[in-house]
């Protein structure tokens, strides 16, 4: 085989049970620790990869663009420095991860409680990235009302949709980043999901 | 809405499609996604400097090297040291070798008393109190469930009773039981009980004054050898027992083969050894108690014997050979040696059977404190 692109076949075939992709994330995740480990210039790729989920991730965990960017940085210093302590065994090291930014963003809650929604961000970023005004209103629109349906879902609830959609954990990697099984987070998503649709049907009446 | 370089979201999102969709699930997860997607990270977090952080990790120790040895080293000895504390006997050692004892709280099932009896004479002057215990304690201690005293050790009782048990047992002997007389239990018939029959030196002179008796005054260590040679260790309460003289007494009782009942309930009998029910072979720990009016503390009255004098852990104590017997009688047959001292509001007798003075005095000065 040629270095480079791992062969998706080969790997599924070496890792039964895990989908190619899931598969080949782990050799990722795998290798790009263990070079971590060796040089810790070598972090970067990792920090690379799982920046943007952890931010979005706590975008919605958090009370602000700045604070969610604050503890994002945080996640990755305790991620970097907790990294010869991490052992995989059944933990991916996204679920890892995650149980660190969920962590941290739990202890941000508490020291002070938010008075403002959880779920304003996503407009805010949106406008800088939209060329086409009216394309833009629509979304706006769009954003506003999801962004108050999800306000009214259980805190547990909304976790579970930012894990999924704005973290990109796979169900199984949410299942061990909250300690539960991986068929009840599906369904559970599922659920949230068609009560959520349900909901955006109606507003949109 | 899906864009090209992207799969889409029921490839994305495959639970969610699991089953019968609802019209319009698809458009609204691609919503939802986009929704989600919209948060890009601030340039501030472009780029993760480890440099920044490289001390930290460098100074992690891996565990491992003589870390590793030390530790399984303790855990060696933390092993060994539960192992040493879960025996009773090395438990009492241990506790000996710190200088403390080991207290131990129990239930009255720790306690062993296989017969019970007191009461009164008939004109109310004397109080007897007997416990029967097997006369083949060795083979019945065996068999015994309870747990059987610790050397070293110390153990309330019920009633709060302190029993303190000598770390020192002469060779081929060891600790069988405590028994505790208890009021509660049943009162028999007086059963060896003869006005006619006490004689000898010392024994006890009759007294109007009627007798005021803690019966519970009275708790008795038991241990033995293979022979039944008895070994006790009793404790006197002297606390509100002033005006008492006592009579500790040890009797072997066998009931004969030919036994036939006295005549009538009212006779003067030395029956009970033959009465149906008692257990054919067993001995006696009894206690007379007689008032003494005026006494100003708790006395042991013993009978025509040479009183030795001598110190246990440098109180005044006294040894002597004999003892009474169940019928008021002073003995000197039978290898009884006594040795007697006052300590802490307790009276302490070591009582020993075909043992020399020298080894109660072991047995006596290896008693912890209470």
């Amino acid at each position: 085989m040629e270095s480079g692109q791992p062969d998706s076949s080969l790997i599924s075939s070496f890792s039964p049970g895990l989908s190619p992709e899931a598969a080949t994330a782990k050799i990722e995740d795998s290798s790009l620790i263990a070079a971590a480990r060796a040089d810790p210039a070598a972090f970067e790729p990792l920090y690379q990869k799982y920046l943007t989920p952890v931010y979005r991730y706590l975008c919605l965990r958090t009370a602000s663009a700045e604070e969610a960017a604050d503890l994002t940085q945080l996640v990755f210093i305790k991620a970097f420095t907790g990294l010869t302590t991490y052992r995989e065994r059944g933990l991916p090291f996204a679920a890892w991860l995650f149980r660190i930014a969920r962590n941290l963003a739990t202890d941000a809650y508490r020291r002070h409680r938010p008075t403002v929604t959880l779920d304003k961000l996503a407009g805010e970023t949106i406008s800088a990235n939209s060329g086409d005004p009216e394309s833009f209103l629509l979304r706006q629109e769009d954003f506003q009302t999801m962004r108050e349906l999800l306000v009214r879902l259980k805190p547990e609830n909304r976790d579970l949709i930012a894990l999924r959609f704005a973290a990109g954990l796979t169900t199984k990697e949410i299942a061990a980043v909250t300690g539960k099984k991986e068929e009840a987070v599906k369904k559970q998503l599922a659920r949230t999901v068609r009560h959520l649709k349900e909901q955006y049907r109606e507003q949109d009446q | 809405m899906t864009q090209p370089d992207r799969p889409s979201v029921r490839q994305l999102y495959p639970e969610l499609f699991e089953g019968e969709s609802p019209a319009g699930l698809e458009t609204f997860v691609e919503k939802l996604d986009q929704y989600y997607a919209a948060n890009q990270p601030p340039a501030r977090l472009a780029r993760f400097n480890p440099a920044n952080y490289a001390p930290v990790i460098t100074k992690r120790r891996r565990f491992g090297g003589w870390r590793r040895v030390l530790a399984a080293a303790l855990a060696v000895l933390l092993l060994a040291l539960g192992v040493l504390l879960a025996i009773p006997q090395t438990r009492a050692s241990l506790a000996g070798w710190f200088g403390f004892t080991i207290e131990q709280r129990t239930n009255s099932g720790f306690i062993v008393s296989s017969t019970y009896a007191q009461w009164a004479s008939p004109d109310a002057k004397f109080v007897y109190n007997i416990i029967g215990i097997p006369q083949d304690r060795w083979n019945f201690s065996q068999k015994w469930p309870a747990p059987r005293p610790v050397a070293g050790s110390r153990t309330v009782l019920p009633g709060n009773k302190i029993l303190t048990v000598p770390s020192y047992l002469p060779e081929g002997y060891r600790w069988q039981t405590a028994a505790l007389p208890q009021t509660n239990l049943t009162i028999s018939e007086p059963h060896f009980w003869s006005t006619s029959s006490r004689g000898g030196g010392g024994s006890p002179s009759y007294d109007l004054t009627p007798v005021n008796f803690d019966s519970n005054m009275a708790l008795y260590l038991i241990g033995g050898n293979p022979a039944n040679d008895l070994l006790l260790v009793s404790q006197f309460d002297m606390i509100k027992n002033d005006e008492i003289l006592i009579y500790p007494f040890v009797v072997g009782v066998t009931a004969p083969a030919n036994y036939t009942p006295p005549p009538s309930p009212d006779s003067p009998s030395l029956a009970p050894l033959n009465m149906p029910g008692y257990q054919p072979a067993q001995t006696e720990l009894g206690l007379l108690a007689q008032a003494a009016p005026g006494q100003h503390e708790l006395k042991l009255e013993i009978g025509a014997t040479t009183r030795h004098e001598t110190t246990v852990k440098g109180f005044q104590a006294f040894w002597y050979e004999g003892t009474w017997d169940y019928q008021g009688k002073w003995v000197t047959e039978g290898g009884w040696v006594s040795l007697v001292w006052k300590q802490n509001d307790i009276l302490f007798q070591v009582t020993g059977q075909n043992l020399p003075y020298t080894e109660l005095l072991k047995v006596a000065e290896s008693l912890p404190e209470r």
